[in-house]
C-alpha cells in the first residue's frame, strides 16, 4: 500500500504508457484485449478517485520523475490537477467502454486501443506535470494520437472518411501552429527566469514583479501563452476548427474531444493566470474577459443555425467554453482590485461550470452517437417522432440539454447560476448582462434540437428508423453520465463547497511554490 | 531505380548503416548519438533496401510486421522505465555501473554499463518500427501508381 | 557578432517558413512548417549563453569545490530569499547543456509530426485527388 502510496501520480501517467504497447502486441486475442484494456480503465479510475482523496487530506503531492530534483521533471498532484485526472479518468473510461460497439472492429482492434491509451496518458500527463517543457511534450502525445482518433472507422457509415481527414488535417495545422507557438513561448521563458519549472518560474516572475524589473518581453510571452490554451480551448479567434473536428470525429472520440481535450486549455489558462504569470493577471484578465464574451455570442448565435446534431453540440462547446472562460477572466480582474474572496468565488463558479459542461457535454455527444446509429443521419430535418422509436436517448438528451441550458434540476444550473451569482457580486454588470442573453440562446438552441429530432413524425421519404437494438456497452455509459448530472445538480451545495476549497488552492500560488520547493533536495 | 548498381550499392550501404546505427545506439550515454538517430539510421537503410529491390520482391523474402516491433520497442522501453520502482527508486531513475575487465590478472579497462541504453534500445525500435511501418503501409497502397 | 548572425538567420528561417505555410499547395504548408520548426530549434539552441570560450558545466570535484568558494550556488535557499542556479560571481561563463536537450525533443517531436502529417497529405490526395488546400471545401467552418 505504501508503495502504491508513493508512486501514486506516476500510476496515472505511466500504466496507460504501458497499456499501449500491450494493446499493440495482443492484437491477436481482441477478447483478452478488450477485457484487459477495459479492466485497466476502471482501475486507472479507482487510482484517481485515491490521488484526488490523498491529496484532499494530506495536501499537495510532490513526485520527483528520475530524481533530479528541481531541475527534473517533478509531477505535481494538486487539487485543480487531480480532479481534472479524475475527470478524463472517468470520461475515458466511459468512452472506452462505449466504443466497443461503436467503432469497426478491424481498426479498433489493430490502433484504437493503443492510440487511445496514449491520449489518456498525454492528458493525465499534461494536468499533472509540473514542468513546462514536459507540458509540451505531453501536449504532442495529446494531439497525435487524438489527431489519429479522429480518423478512426465507426461501424455506421455516416460520416464519410474523405471529411474525417480532411478536419484532421485542420486540427493537426491548427495545433502545430500552437505547438510552435508554445514551444517559443517556453523557450523565451526559460531565456529569461533559468528554469522550466512551473513553481520556479512563478516564484522568479514575483521576484522580478516585486523588484520592478520586469523585462517587456515577460508580458509577451504570458499572451503567447494565453494565444497557445486559447487556441487548444476554442476561445473566439481560434475556434473555427472545432465545428469541423467534433462533429466528424467518432462520438466516443467527439466525448473526450469536446470532454477533456478542450478543457485543457482551461487548465493551461489557470495555471498562467494563478500560478506561473501571478502578478501579471490584472494584464491579461481584461483580455480574457473581452474574448470570452465575443466566443459566448459567436458560439451560441451559430449553433441556433445547425442542422447537423453534432454540429449544434460543437457549436454550443464553443459557447460554453466562453462561459468558463469569462469566469477566469472576471476572477483574475476580480483578484487584481484585491476582492480575495468575491475572486476565488469566481473561479469555484467557473470550475463547478467546467466539471457540469465536460460531463453533461459528453454524455450528449455519446448520445448523439446512439442517435446517429439509430436514425443513420446526422441531418436533425430527416429525424422526427423518435421519442416514441427511442425513448432512452430521448430522456438523456433532455437531461444533457437541461443541464447545458441550465434548467434547475440538473448540474448545469448550478453552474450557470453561482457563476452568475458571484459576478453580480463582484459588480461585473455588463458581461453579466451579456452572458445572460446568450444564456437565453443556449436554452432555446438545445431544445429546438430536441424538439427537431424527438418530437413531431418522421417524413415518409427518409424510410423507417433502423430496429437493431441499442447494446448495453452503448446504453450504460450514458446512463452512468446522466445519473452523474442528476447527482451534480441535486448536490448542489457540497458540490459548491469543494469547489471553493479547489478554487482557494488554485488563485493562491504559495501552496503550490512550496510544495515544489521547500523539501529536502536529493 | 532496380538496376545492377543501385543493388549492389544499395547493399553495401546498408551494412554500414547498420553497423554505425548499432555503434551510435551504444555510445549513446556519452557521446552524441542514442536510441532515436540510430533508429533513423536504421530505417533509412532498410528503406533503401525496399527502394532497390522493389517492395514486392524483398516482401517475398522477409516480411516483418513493423507494426508489432513499434509495439514491443515501446513495451522494452516502458518496462525499463518502471524497473527502478523495484530496486526502491522512482520512475525513470537511471542508474551506471562500470565493471572491469580483468583477463589473467591483467586490468584491461572498463566496460560502462548504463540503464538508460535499455530505453535507448526500446527508442530504437519504435522508431525502426514506426518509420517503416508508414512507409511500407504508403508504399503498398495501389491506388497512387499510373496517378488514376 | 555571431550572435546576430544567428538572429538573422533564425528570422529568415521564420520567414520562409511563413511564407510557405501561407500557399496553396499542401505540400509547401508541410514544408514550411518543417522550415519552422527548424528555426525555432535554433532559437532553442540560442537560448544557451553564447560567447567566446565557454564550458560546459561539467564540473570536477576540486572545481565544484572552488566554485562554492567563488559563489557559485548550487541550490535554492529559500530561507536566505536565494533561488538558484545564481552565479553571483562567475566562476565561468556556462553553455546550457539543458537547451540542447530540449532541441533533441523538439526535433523527435517534429519528426513524429511530420510523419503524420505527410501521411494524412498521402491518403487526402488519395481521396479528393488534389492537394489544393483551396479545394477542400466540403466543411465549411
Amino acid at each position: 500500500m505504501s508503495f502504491l502510496m508513493q508512486h501514486l501520480p506516476m500510476f496515472l501517467i505511466a500504466i496507460p504508457l504501458l497499456m499501449a504497447p500491450a494493446t499493440i502486441i495482443s492484437k491477436s486475442y481482441p477478447g483478452f484485449q478488450k477485457a484487459l484494456d477495459i479492466i485497466v480503465s476502471i482501475g486507472l479510475l479507482a487510482l484517481s478517485g485515491l490521488l484526488i482523496y490523498t491529496v484532499w487530506n494530506d495536501g499537495i503531492i510532490v513526485y520527483e520523475v528520475g530524481e533530479f530534483g528541481k531541475y527534473g521533471i517533478v509531477l505535481v498532484a494538486d487539487l485543480l490537477s487531480s480532479s481534472m485526472v479524475v475527470l478524463s479518468c472517468l470520461i475515458g473510461c466511459m468512452g472506452l467502454i462505449y466504443s466497443y460497439n461503436y467503432i469497426e472492429s478491424k481498426s479498433l482492434n489493430l490502433t484504437y486501443h493503443s492510440l487511445y491509451n496514449l491520449m489518456l496518458a498525454g492528458i493525465n500527463g499534461i494536468f499533472l506535470t509540473g514542468d513546462i517543457f514536459n507540458l509540451f511534450v505531453f501536449f504532442e502525445i495529446m494531439l497525435l494520437s487524438s489527431g489519429a482518433l479522429i480518423v478512426a472507422n465507426e461501424t455506421s457509415k455516416v460520416t464519410k472518411i474523405s471529411d474525417k481527414m480532411e478536419a484532421t488535417m485542420k486540427y493537426i495545422v491548427l495545433n502545430m501552429l500552437g505547438s510552435n507557438a508554445m514551444l517559443i513561448a517556453v523557450t523565451s521563458l526559460y531565456a529569461s527566469v533559468g528554469s522550466l519549472n512551473m513553481a520556479d518560474i512563478a516564484l522568479k516572475v514575483r521576484i522580478l514583479a516585486e523588484a520592478g524589473t520586469m523585462p517587456w518581453h515577460m508580458y509577451a510571452i504570458g499572451l503567447l501563452f494565453i494565444i497557445v490554451f486559447a487556441g487548444k480551448a476554442a476561445v473566439f479567434p481560434l475556434h473555427y476548427w472545432l465545428p469541423d473536428v467534433h462533429p466528424t470525429a467518432p462520438s466516443p472520440i467527439s466525448a473526450m474531444l469536446s470532454g477533456v481535450i478542450i478543457k485543457i486549455g482551461a487548465y493551461g489558462i489557470l495555471r498562467i493566470l494563478f500560478v506561473i504569470f501571478s502578478p501579471l493577471k490584472g494584464v491579461y484578465g481584461p483580455i480574457i474577459l473581452l474574448l470570452a464574451l465575443i466566443t459566448i455570442g459567436l458560439g451560441a448565435t451559430a449553433a441556433i443555425g445547425q442542422n447537423d446534431v453534432k454540429r449544434l453540440l460543437a457549436y454550443s462547446s464553443v459557447s460554453q467554453i466562453g462561459y468558463v472562460f469569462l469566469g477566469f477572466g472576471m476572477g483574475a480582474i476580480a483578484l487584481e482590485a484585491g476582492e480575495i474572496a468575491g475572486g476565488t468565488l469566481i473561479v469555484a463558479a467557473s470550475f463547478v461550470y467546467m466539471v457540469n459542461h465536460a460531463i453533461a457535454k459528453s454524455m450528449l455527444f455519446l448520445t448523439s452517437g446512439g442517435i446517429i446509429h439509430h436514425a443513420e443521419t446526422r441531418d436533425m430535418r430527416k429525424m422526427g417522432g423518435m421519442i416514441n422509436s427511442n425513448p432512452l436517448m430521448a430522456f438523456s438528451f433532455l437531461v444533457g440539454a437541461m443541464s447545458i441550458g441550465g434548467v434547475p434540476p440538473m448540474g448545469g444550473f448550478i453552474g450557470k447560476f453561482s457563476l452568475f451569482d458571484a459576478g453580480l457580486r463582484s459588480a461585473f454588470y455588463l458581461p453579466i448582462a451579456i452572458a445572460l442573453l446568450f444564456a437565453v440562446f443556449t436554452l432555446f438552441y438545445m431544445f429546438r434540437g430536441w424538439m427537431l429530432m424527438f418530437w413531431g413524425e418522421r417524413d415518409p421519404q427518409y424510410g423507417e428508423y433502423s430496429h437493431h437494438k441499442l447494446s448495453i456497452l452503448i446504453v450504460g455509459p450514458i446512463m452512468i453520465l446522466a445519473a452523474l448530472v442528476f447527482v451534480l445538480g441535486l448536490f448542489g451545495n457540497p458540490v459548491l463547497e469543494i469547489a471553493q476549497t479547489i478554487a482557494i488552492q488554485i488563485t493562491d500560488p504559495q501552496p503550490y511554490i512550496d510544495a515544489v520547493l521547500v523539501r529536502v533536495i536529493r | 531505380m532496380t538496376t545492377v548498381i543501385t543493388k549492389t550499392i544499395a547493399k553495401i550501404c546498408l551494412m554500414v548503416d547498420m553497423l554505425y546505427s548499432i555503434d551510435l545506439l551504444l555510445i549513446g550515454g556519452n557521446r552524441p548519438g542514442g536510441g532515436f538517430i540510430g533508429g533513423v539510421l536504421a530505417a533509412c537503410g532498410i528503406a533503401l533496401i525496399y527502394v532497390a529491390y522493389g517492395l514486392d520482391d524483398v516482401k517475398k523474402i522477409w516480411n516483418p510486421d513493423w507494426h508489432t516491433w513499434f509495439g514491443y520497442g515501446l513495451l522494452f522501453a516502458s518496462i525499463t522505465a518502471w524497473s527502478p520502482l523495484f530496486a526502491g527508486h522512482n520512475y525513470f531513475r537511471s542508474a551506471f555501473d562500470f565493471i572491469p575487465v580483468v583477463v589473467g590478472g591483467i586490468h584491461l579497462g572498463e566496460i560502462e554499463l548504463v540503464s538508460s541504453m535499455f530505453f535507448d534500445l526500446g527508442v530504437y525500435f519504435v522508431v525502426v518500427g514506426g518509420l517503416l511501418f508508414i512507409t511500407t503501409k504508403v508504399g503498398t497502397d495501389k491506388a497512387s501508381e499510373g496517378g488514376k | 557578432m555571431n550572435n546576430t548572425l544567428l538572429a538573422l538567420t533564425i528570422s529568415l528561417l521564420f520567414g520562409i517558413g511563413t511564407f510557405l505555410i501561407f500557399r496553396r499547395d499542401m505540400m509547401k504548408v508541410i514544408i514550411g512548417f518543417g522550415i519552422i520548426s527548424h528555426a525555432i530549434n535554433l532559437y532553442i539552441v540560442a537560448g544557451g549563453v553564447f560567447t567566446e570560450g565557454t564550458l560546459v558545466p561539467i564540473l570536477e570535484h576540486e572545481q565544484a569545490v572552488e566554485g562554492l568558494n567563488q559563489g557559485l550556488i548550487y541550490n535554492d535557499n529559500l530561507t536566505a530569499g536565494i533561488v538558484g542556479p545564481i552565479t553571483t560571481n562567475p566562476y565561468m561563463d556556462f553553455v546550457d547543456p539543458l537547451v540542447q536537450a530540449l532541441v533533441l525533443t523538439a526535433i523527435v517531436i517534429g519528426l513524429a509530426t511530420t510523419a503524420f502529417i505527410l501521411t494524412l497529405a498521402y491518403r487526402i490526395n488519395e481521396e479528393y485527388g488534389t492537394v489544393d488546400v483551396g479545394e477542400l471545401r466540403r466543411l465549411w467552418g
